[in-house]
């Protein structure tokens, strides 16, 4: 993040505050700018990002089925406010629910694999197909077309490839000469690794392309004056490539671990959270229990766990790995 | 030139005009699945004959898929996209959406006649404190469904079963011979629920089910419920349903079965149509099929008559147009529910259409409503989203081993303190 | 030197194995909508013995799965050109002025980009209730293009950032005001980075499903994700449908791909160098 250092222009700085640099400030037209072009952005930021983010934590210590404007308004019909103050009771209704501590497991094994298994599966491939050749452009290509399809046709293949009675499942059962069919998606030990599997078939070739990307970046004549020096190829990936390549690493962690919390539109398609909700995500478990009940305090207080893990991770990672490339 | 602009001016004023004259009103009909191609022509042929005999009026119907249909609804009635009428099961399900004023009151609206020729306990199953909010149009029962040809081949006989040991010798009997036992689609958690509950009945009785969901003899949390837990183990200990059951819903269940894919199903008078619709054979014919009432549980206070299953008809939204309920009551009336009694569709509710029931496996479901000592309506609508959300649950959880009996009872009690 | 050594053996194996791993589901899924239910179960990943069309032309047919993708084409243009138009008033507003609170709002818009969005999915919905845009694709693209406010502001402002002032300084002697600069110079001259912005907001857009499954709810204005699941309930029991409805919604994607590739490929390398 950059922040409001670099001066390429004459600018408000130069200038004391007070009538006459407000009356300069307008006359440069800069007055108009500011109120016509930055306002449409805010405003409509502030009503659906940031309102709704601090109405959860608003509406989490009620029990409200959604119906009328707030939980906390008089509701003359009923002599009532329309919601319930139900003070900590939802999160502690959270803390006790088996299938939200699964929940968050789950979604916390996609973070694991998606650093441990799935970027280095993506680093590998990028060192090597990221030189420029007509055989890397297609493999490129093809790493890639997962990440286009959409995360709902990507789950509808995948079910039905791990469907014991079709696909892959009943295929491998022929093959291996299985007395019971294997049906990976309704054995609650399965179904999320299953899960597991597909993010990393879907994300693993945008995060190539990152690295990619990065590593196209990287000086040839470096490589070259290494190689002359009598490095190995591999000494050449420790000491030059990964270094280098550290702000595009960072890059793809952080994408990594966002898109991991929000994991939602693969499970439906794939299991909806079942065997027994063992394959939810906070998200999938927020779309149970709290949209489709329209329980919106208790909803709203899985949102704020969310959140809180968000801006947390943000936050600290923003301030530490990331800041010297910040900058 | 300008008599050509003149006359496409006139055609479009009298197109207004007309357009304006005739003022369409729309009804918008939210159905559930009609899994059987019988039961949706029912609907079909009801539609069009009123579109014709009603010129200002237009229905139209929309199917959506059983759970979907449950995901959708709590959003749905809350939007302006709101159908006029929808499907709904009688229960507490459907007693919130009446308490929170999505629903339509039509007490005034239903006329003497009215009255006279619908099922008087169907009405009052769509009502809520003293208000009608829609009108009936089926009662389902739940039994246990055998195939007659399997059962001679693994060498048990059905009708035997008169208590739950039995059917439990019967399931490992049947395992034994190398048959599947049962079907089930357990990823619609709601089939699973169906164990659970009738045991349930079996043991505590519908009034023990009652005193628990006003939390009075502690709840769920008390022996009763643990032994539901308990007995529905000793069936999932036996694994007597067919492979990847937990992977399956309903829709694609049925079809298995239909298929001729286990001895026995426990399922409601629906399946009938639906096996057949499903299965890629054409599915099991009435003399194939046999169902036997859901048997006893030993020392359980609940006695066999008394039935489990659904009261279902169509209710109104808040903001439907009195057409809606001018055509709701053609549309549960008695000339599409003599069409499904005599069509062996479903069991009607009307009184002058259920005597109609021709088909022999539809007439012995008749009989068990007709000897019922006590109706249950399914759980998970009974006990409303959530606690019935949570009975669906913890029927998946036992299943997979995940929670204990005494879990499962302590789950469904906190589940219903919360409310 | 050796060209073809052990190395590269199994470099090569590599790569042709993960391409498989990548490519026979999405042949088989192909496929499989050529196929009856009867030979997809015997004969999930070969070709069909007889190649029947009527699935893929029942699909094409419909007039609703066409409604699907115009719902979805809607929705992903306008939000395109939201996101566009407002991300990059407001970054050029940021690059071009300094003033009282810049710094504070431009942090603002930022937190956007550090927010799982999911989190606020139940008062978002409300919002969106309350202000009478449930079930319309308002309701869909308002928040969309919000939440796409703090990834192109920042890329935005970054590239005009590099625009020389000299140019800004020169087009000032000649009386052009800032919005005029802003249309005449700085759209022109980001076209690249506009065009990276819109591909990503269009895929984004276009595949997804937890907001379309929240706001809309009749079944005139869904979009084909919502449409593709849909379907999937409705035809439970056969798969070659299912497979040949996702393979012709694979086919707009991949075109699409294929034509953006480049700006998708510049897109990835902006986010790597900047962040």
């Amino acid at each position: 993040m950059t922040a409001a250092s670099a001066t390429h222009h004459p600018s408000a700085s130069d200038e004391r505050y007070g009538a006459a640099a407000f009356r300069r400030f307008r006359q440069s037209g800069k007055l108009t700018l500011l109120l016509t072009f930055l306002p449409p952005a805010l405003l409509i930021f502030t009503i659906f990002v940031m309102l709704p983010m601090l109405n959860a934590s608003f509406f989490s210590p009620y029990k409200w089925s959604g119906y009328g404007p707030a939980p906390w308004i008089f509701n003359a019909d009923t002599g009532q406010t329309f919601g319930d103050w139900v003070g900590l009771r939802n999160f502690q209704q959270l803390a006790g629910h088996s299938a939200f501590a699964t929940a968050a497991s789950n979604t916390f094994k996609i973070i694991l694999v998606s650093l441990f298994i799935q970027l280095p599966l993506a680093l590998v491939l990028a060192l090597m197909i990221y030189e420029k050749s007509y055989a890397n452009t297609i493999f490129r290509l093809i790493f890639f077309v997962p990440y286009i399809l959409a995360e709902v046709a990507t789950g509808l293949i995948w079910s039905f490839v791990f469907d014991g009675n079709y696909g892959l499942s009943r295929t491998a059962t022929d093959v291996l000469g299985l007395e019971e069919a294997f049906f990976p998606l309704a054995d609650k030990d399965w179904a999320f690794n299953a899960i597991l599997a597909v993010i990393v078939w879907k994300y693993f070739g945008f995060h190539m392309m990152i690295y990619i990307a990065g590593l196209q970046n990287i000086s040839r004549d470096l490589i070259d004056a290494a190689r002359i020096d009598g490095a190995t190829p591999l000494e050449i990936v420790r000491y030059i490539k990964l270094p280098l390549l550290w702000p595009a690493i960072t890059i793809s962690i952080f994408y990594s671990v966002l898109g991991a919390l929000q994991v939602f539109d693969i499970v439906m398609p794939m299991t909806a959270g079942g065997p027994s909700n063992s394959s939810h995500t906070l998200v999938s478990y927020l779309y149970n229990f709290g949209f489709i009940r329209l329980r919106v305090g208790f909803g709203s207080a899985v949102g704020v766990v969310l959140f809180i893990i968000g801006i947390v991770f943000a936050f600290t990672y923003r301030g530490t790995v990331q800041r010297r490339i910040a900058a | 030139m300008n008599t050509m602009k003149q006359i496409a001016g006139a055609m479009m004023l009298a197109g207004l005009v007309a357009g304006t004259a005739d003022a369409e009103t729309t009804v918008k009909v939210l159905s559930i699945n009609r899994d059987s191609p019988e039961w949706k022509q029912i609907y079909t042929d009801a539609i069009t004959e009123y579109n014709a005999a009603n010129p200002g009026v237009t229905v139209e119907i929309e199917y959506m898929e059983d759970e979907a249909f449950k995901q959708k609804l709590p959003t749905l009635l809350q939007s302006d996209a709101a159908p006029d009428l929808f499907f709904s099961w009688s229960g507490g399900v459907f007693y919130e959406q009446a308490r929170q004023g999505f629903l339509r009151p039509i007490t005034g609206m239903i006329g003497d006649d009215w009255r006279a020729e619908a099922s008087a306990g169907g009405l009052a199953a769509l009502s809520y404190e003293g208000e009608n909010y829609g009108a009936p149009e089926a009662a389902q029962n739940v039994a246990i469904w055998y195939n007659k040809e399997l059962a001679a081949k693994a060498g048990v006989d059905p009708t035997a079963i008169k208590t739950w040991d039995d059917f439990l010798e019967q399931v490992k009997a049947v395992k034994d011979a190398g048959i599947t036992p049962i079907i089930v689609g357990g990823q619609d958690k709601w089939t699973l629920h169906f164990y659970y509950s009738m045991l349930a009945m079996r043991i505590m009785g519908g009034e023990g089910i009652l005193t628990s969901s006003l939390g009075e003899n502690g709840g769920f949390d008390n022996e009763d419920w643990v032994r539901v837990g308990q007995e529905y183990l000793r069936l999932i200990e036996l694994e007597p349903f067919q492979e990847g059951y937990l992977g399956v819903k309903y829709d694609q269940a049925t079809g298995l079965w239909g298929d001729g894919g286990a001895v026995f199903h426990l399922m409601g008078d629906w399946d009938l149509g639906a096996q057949r619709a499903a299965s890629s054979s054409g599915g099991l014919s009435n003399e194939q099929l046999g169902i036997i009432p859901f048997p006893a549980v030993e020392g359980g206070r609940g006695a066999v008559t008394e039935t489990f299953g659904g009261a279902s008809g169509f209710v109104v939204t808040k903001n439907a147009p009195d057409e809606a309920v001018d055509f709701l009551r053609y549309f549960m009336g008695p000339v599409p529910q003599e069409n499904a009694a005599r069509g062996g569709v479903y069991i009607p509710t009307i009184p002058t259409a259920a005597p109609l029931v021709e088909d022999s496996i539809l007439k012995q479901f008749a009989a068990l409503g007709g000897k019922s000592t006590f109706h249950q309506l399914f759980l998970d609508q009974a006990l409303g989203a959530d606690l019935g959300g949570a009975v669906n649950d913890v029927s998946a959880q036992l299943a997979t081993g995940d929670i204990t009996p005494e879990e499962a009872a302590a789950i469904l009690e906190e589940t219903r303190q919360f409310q | 030197m050796n060209r073809f050594g052990w190395r590269d053996f199994w470099r090569i194996s590599f790569l042709v194995l993960v391409s498989a791993l990548v490519v026979v589901p999405l042949v088989a899924t192909i496929l499989g909508g050529f196929k009856s239910a009867g030979e997809l179960r015997v004969e999930p990943f070969g070709l069909p013995s007889v190649w029947r069309l009527e699935f893929y032309g029942e699909i094409v047919g419909d007039l609703q799965f066409w409604r699907y993708l115009w719902n979805s084409l809607f929705i992903s243009v306008a939000t395109v050109f939201l996101t566009l138009l407002l991300g990059s008033m407001a970054a050029y507003t940021f690059a071009q002025i300094r003033f009282f609170g810049s710094r504070f709002l431009f942090t603002y818009l930022l937190l956007g980009l550090m927010f799982p969005f999911a989190a606020a999915i139940m008062p978002l919905f409300l919002t969106v209730r309350n202000l009478g845009i449930l079930d319309t694709s308002w309701g869909v693209v308002l928040p969309q293009a919000a939440f796409g406010m703090a990834f192109s502001v920042m890329f935005f402002r970054t590239f005009f950032e590099q625009i020389p002032p000299d140019l800004f300084d020169a087009a000032r002697m000649d009386g052009c005001g800032y919005i005029q600069f802003y249309f005449r110079v700085t759209l022109p001259l980001s076209t690249p980075i506009l065009a990276t912005i819109a591909v990503f907001v269009f895929v984004q857009s276009w595949n997804n499903y937890l907001l379309p499954l929240i706001m809309l709810n009749d079944r005139a204005g869904y979009t084909w994700t919502l449409g593709a699941m849909d379907y999937r309930g409705e035809y439970i029991q056969d798969w070659n449908r299912t497979l040949a409805f996702v393979t012709v919604t694979l086919a707009p994607a991949v075109v699409f791909f294929l034509a953006a590739q480049k700006y998708i490929v510049a897109g990835l390398t902006g986010g790597a160098v900047k962040g």
